[in-house]
């Protein structure tokens, strides 16, 4: 048996399920359809795993055959989420791929922003006003295929004082 | 028989966002088994070796009543296995001097996570000032260390 984690399109829930040792890719996206809910499939969907490369030269997918072990796959519509980041009044587009993890994101925004050392220390990303995005998280987690497009604000974290 | 309190520590870090952590490198338990200790339950968090030199920073948490009560944690040393000397606690900015405090107290963090300062009756602002930190019985330890990491972190 391998175990594997599946995340789905615009959901933090993060599903765990057991799949056959010989499991092929047409098993993994029927779990995901069951997992998630998906009975009448609208779009295309791609399942990959974290590490694939989904979007570079020219938008191929290189998926890997094999089920991997404890690996996290990801079912999304969006090969790409454009994100665009708001920090002090100026704002930054970048594309990521629905798999890149919060610490990805921000270190990225960091280095776009020309921002390092102490002046990045306390800086965190949000998708709200009461919603961090965490570095574990996954950019895929908050973007639907209807427009594949994320909003964030890079600001500071609240300073415990009082 | 195992406590209330245990069984629901137990589930929580079975659950995937703390196993996730364990296996990313977040965080982790320095004893083999974590909960013979019970209610203190030593953990460590990878740190920036800019704010912990070590890397990674040890916390001892009391953990009696939870998820109920609040956790209560404090950086330790586990070659003493008591508190960590003063000079060494976590260092570096605003936000993460505020929270690693030794001189408000050795024995806790000053963040709505920690159960001293949220029951010392001085902190009573931070429940509407962070309500997003400021601990509920629906939190999870996890929680406080995703905070805690990143600070150690950002």
């Amino acid at each position: 048996m391998k175990k594997v984690y599946l995340h789905g399109e615009n959901t933090r829930d993060i599903k765990e399920v057991e799949l056959e040792a010989t499991a092929d890719h047409g098993q993994l996206v029927e779990i995901f359809k069951r997992e998630f809910k998906i009975t009448e499939p609208d779009g295309d969907y791609i399942v990959f795993l974290q590490e694939d490369v989904v979007f570079e030269d020219g938008e191929e997918i290189e998926v890997k055959a094999e089920i991997i072990h404890r690996g996290h796959y990801h079912f999304h519509r969006c090969k790409k989420i454009h994100t665009s980041v708001t920090y002090n009044g100026q704002t930054e587009s970048f594309d990521f791929k629905p798999s890149a993890t919060g610490n990805k994101v921000l270190k990225t925004v960091l280095k776009s922003f020309k921002i390092s050392g102490n002046d990045a220390a306390g800086l965190i990303l949000k998708v709200n006003d009461s919603l961090i995005l965490k570095a574990t998280d996954h950019i895929g987690s908050f973007a639907g295929h209807h427009d594949c497009k994320l909003s964030l604000i890079l600001a500071p974290d609240k300073v415990i004082q009082g | 028989m195992k406590t209330m309190d245990l069984l629901m520590f137990e589930k929580h870090v079975d659950e995937f966002e703390f196993q996730n952590g364990i296996e990313q490198g977040m965080w982790g338990f320095h004893l083999e088994d974590p909960t013979s200790t019970w209610p203190l339950v030593i953990i460590w968090i990878q740190a920036s070796t800019t704010y912990c030199a070590p890397g990674r920073c040890y916390l001892r948490y009391k953990l009696d009543s939870y998820p109920q009560s609040a956790p209560t944690a404090c950086p330790w040393d586990i070659k003493t296995d008591g508190t960590l000397v003063d000079a060494d606690w976590p260092k570096g900015y605003l936000n993460l001097n505020q929270v690693f405090r030794p001189g408000w107290n050795r024995t806790a963090l000053y963040t709505p996570f920690d159960r001293v300062p949220i029951t010392d009756g001085n902190h009573l602002g931070w429940q509407t000032q962070y309500p997003e930190y400021w601990w509920q019985s629906s939190f999870k330890i996890t929680d406080y260390l995703v905070y805690l990491h990143r600070l150690l972190n950002t």
